[in-house]
């Protein structure tokens, strides 16, 4: 654990959606000590979120919250009630956090006493970070949100489904990303922005607040075509978003994404379909003709793709030249050579969910390691945090479980 | 011509130096991250090789490319498109296929912390620019390598573009209609690929501010994609169930969905998640008398009867202008909000008042408008600046940083190294 790039950073935890909680596991991935504080009442809610081994709901076996969840340490606090106010308090300090990450919704903001002003009084070396739908200020800022409206308010509903889906469904609703990764990249944007106040903290010595807003993460990915509005009055749509030559085509077993982008990817396409009659034909064979037969030529290509595996057409352009990928499913990516040669699913064993194999992490560090541990059981470290760092009473611990405090 | 930089006081990365290496868009954001956060971000480019992106111009709705020929800095620095994702650098023109360009920029990474490449792997090594060569000049160096399917493995040499990745990551495939195709996910795959390497870059930072080692950084797209289905891969594992595609339709609530009204591709998301949600969105759509009948009075018979909610809700908002709606819905507490298209983001008075946007001063564009980072701090300011135009930095580099006299310059300039 020392050569881990965030070995002896402290991070709490106080999460109840997806975005916070992958921003707390990004970090714990990175080698961060994170302590999870969840309510006495059941957990984190992502514990009642599927899916589940065989459908049988169970607190501990949760994919949603294994996944989410890796690394950490689980405490139960109930901080809205004054014993939870006054443990929380000495937590802070007890544990030294350097971060505090919440997404807090706004009628628990105004419930709980301690806003950032009083968190920092705690400690004033503890970056806090806040992430939600709208961001703190701004006349927005308390609507309501669930991950579906966060994304349509983030401007790439508004761009889904394009080209190929756009063709064939002009009359169908606007499309979010499938499961919950439109929550995720803003636990990741969260990520950064914590990771630059926690390097300057360690030069200032001061920590400070840091406010997310999911709605602007989401914008900021999407920010070339959202920028063609104010400088092109151009407004990018679902019916905009055509390519010239290729895209998604239908294949024997599946779907490819053929993208010849680039003349040089043209003719390997062409090489790898075996030279048809057609492709040598004068409107195929010039680029800026091909352009304009763009329809055509994807329409032939499909044709041939028709008769071929994805996996074939993958190897089999790739290898010449063109770029294309297989629209993989969750089983494809279990039998991608490229990944298992690359150790990207790692074992992890669980006591409740067994062992099952988990994605680790995107980047590899040539000096460092990132170890992905299991999730921790609900209140697994109430006995090492709340007696072995806070110094409590084996006998208050009772009284305080007895409260419902922990 | 160089661009005024808003130094603030007390930046994040203040002594940071960056060299950015990389074209399009994921490489260019993970720098720019970097460079709003205060590092001194120095993009290497050429008049030979440009970043594409600043061959890209708007031409009435469409795009259209500078030819290649003969064009000058000026005329490869006016792109928006390339603005959006290079602000706040500088520029340098060095032509790293020349020997001697190659070498000025070894000469520049070994007074620098963190070097950002998003070439195929082997091409940085070719060029004499690998992280072993690199190291040797700067032991503590910082090099990311960002690539389609990492630095390693049977398929590393593949091409790649954003919608390649988004579908060999596994987020296509589950993205459409329960009962259409998968769906192409474009730019914002690039600029998330982008993020996860600015996080590796950033911890990596922190990591070296505590030992004052350096590292090597080998940063696969296919994966970073991948981590944001993480949920989809242990359900695999569970229960060897390969996830489908779902519409905007969640796996409890209903109603959640887009819903249709008035004028021309305008669509209000709305959910209910709570018997109290449903109870209030009934009260504002006026209580119909279909929201009383039996099929619809527990949350797990509207979840079963979802397309016929779904069909009596958009008769109704169909009738409804989405932003209207969506103000009625969030005052009765229902969460809800219009599909927002760029202009309704840029108009939003909401995100005009956070300072989503940033006005910016291009020095031949003029006043331009570019999507700000998502991060709001207390403390320590951002610095947005205009992208540089290309090689607008030149005499910084090469005087200031490289100590070259300006008859070595001029010779370099001649023999093609520089520009």
């Amino acid at each position: 654990m020392a050569f881990s790039p965030l070995a002896g950073t402290k991070v709490l935890e106080m999460a109840s959606g997806v975005a916070a909680s992958y921003c707390g596991k990004l970090l714990s991935d990175l080698g961060a000590d994170v302590v999870k504080i969840e309510s006495p009442a059941g957990g984190d809610p992502a514990r009642s979120r599927g899916p589940f081994p065989d459908d049988v709901p169970h607190p501990e076996r949760s994919a949603s919250f294994l996944y989410l969840n890796t690394g950490k340490k689980s405490i139960t606090l109930d901080i809205y009630s004054s014993d939870g106010e006054i443990l929380f308090a000495d937590l802070v300090r007890a544990f030294g956090a350097d971060l505090l990450i919440e997404d807090f919704l706004p009628e628990q903001r105004q419930a709980l006493a301690w806003k950032y002003e009083r968190v920092t009084s705690l400690r004033r070396k503890m970056v806090m970070v806040s992430i939600t739908p709208f961001g703190l200020t701004g006349p927005c800022s308390n609507y309501k949100a669930v991950p579906l409206t966060t994304f349509h308010a983030g401007g790439e509903g508004y761009l889904l489904p394009g080209s190929e889906g756009w063709r064939l469904y002009p009359d169908r609703e606007p499309l979010k990303w499938g499961g919950i990764a439109s929550e995720m990249v803003c636990g990741l944007s969260a990520a950064v922005g914590a990771l630059a106040a926690l390097f300057e903290q360690r030069v200032s010595g001061r920590g400070q607040h840091l406010d997310v807003s999911k709605q602007e993460a989401l914008f900021s990915l999407n920010r070339i075509e959202m920028s063609r509005y104010p400088n092109e009055q151009f407004i990018e749509s679902r019916a905009t978003r055509n390519l010239p030559v290729g895209g998604l085509v239908e294949c024997k077993n599946g779907f490819v994404v053929i993208m010849p982008l680039e003349p040089h990817m043209w003719d390997a396409l062409v090489e790898a379909m075996g030279r048809p009659a057609w492709t040598q034909e004068e409107i195929f064979r010039d680029p800026t003709s091909l352009l304009s037969h763009g329809e055509e030529a994807t329409a032939m290509v499909a044709g041939w793709a028709k008769e071929h595996t994805k996996e074939e057409i993958y190897h089999n352009l790739q290898r010449n030249g063109c770029a294309v990928g297989i629209v993989s499913s969750a089983a494809d990516l279990f039998a991608s050579e490229q990944l298992g040669s690359r150790n990207f699913f790692i074992p992890v064993d669980h006591p409740l969910a067994g062992l099952l194999e988990y994605p680790s992490v995107p980047y590899r560090f040539s000096d460092t390691e990132c170890e992905v541990r299991r999730a921790p059981l609900l209140g697994e470290h109430n006995q090492e945090i709340y007696v072995g760092l806070m110094g409590i009473a084996p006998a208050d611990c009772v009284r305080l479980r007895t409260l419902g405090v922990i | 011509m160089s661009n005024e930089r808003q130094s603030g006081q007390g930046q994040f990365l203040s002594g940071v130096r960056v060299i950015d290496f990389s074209h399009l868009y994921a490489g260019p954001y993970c720098a720019m991250m970097l460079a709003v956060l205060g590092a001194e971000v120095i993009k290497v480019e050429s008049l030979r090789h440009p970043d594409m992106m600043r061959r890209r111009m708007p031409s009435g709705g469409h795009v259209k490319w500078v030819m290649s020929g003969d064009w000058t800095p000026e005329d490869l620095s006016r792109s928006f498109y390339f603005d959006a994702d290079n602000l706040s650098k500088r520029s340098v023109a060095i032509n790293l296929a020349h020997k001697q360009g190659a070498e000025l920029a070894r000469r520049l990474v070994a007074v620098s912390d963190v070097v950002v490449s998003a070439f195929r792997p082997g091409v940085m090594e070719k060029l004499g620019l690998g992280y072993g060569a690199l190291k040797a000049l700067r032991e503590d160096l910082i090099m990311v390598a960002i690539s389609g399917m990492g630095q390693r493995g049977p398929e590393a040499q593949y091409a790649s573009y954003a919608s390649i990745f988004a579908a060999l990551g596994g987020l296509s495939y589950i993205t459409g209609y329960k009962d259409g195709i998968p769906t192409e996910i474009r730019a914002s795959m690039d600029h998330t690929v982008g993020t996860t390497a600015a996080l590796a870059v950033m911890a990596a930072l922190c990591y070296r501010q505590r030992t004052g080692n350096g590292q090597f950084i080998d940063l696969s797209s296919q994966e970073s994609i991948a981590v944001l289905i993480g949920d989809v891969l242990l359900d695999y594992g569970m229960n060897r169930r390969v996830a489908q595609r779902q519409g905007n339709d969640d796996a409890g609530w209903a109603p959640h969905g887009c819903y249709r009204c008035t004028g021309e591709n305008r669509w209000i998301a709305l959910a209910a998640t709570t018997e109290g949600e449903w109870r209030s969105l009934c009260q504002v759509m006026g209580n119909p008398a279909w929201s009383a009948e039996e099929r619809f009075s527990s949350a797990l018979r509207r979840w079963q009867r979802r397309r016929e909610l779904d069909d009596l809700i958009e008769q109704w908002t169909s009738q409804w202008d989405d932003g209207e709606l969506a103000v009625r819905l969030q005052g009765a507490g229902v969460p809800a909000t219009p599909v927002m298209s760029s202009k309704d983001l840029f108009e939003h008075s909401h995100l005009q008042e956070r300072g989503a946007w940033v006005s910016l001063r291009h020095p031949l564009l003029g006043g331009l408008h570019q999507v700000g980072l998502p991060w709001k701090f207390s403390r320590t300011a951002l610095t947005y600046a205009a992208s540089p135009v290309l090689g607008a930095d030149d005499e910084y580099v090469f005087r200031e940083l490289l100590g070259l006299s300006s008859a070595e310059e001029r010779a370099l300039r001649e023999q093609g190294a520089i520009r």
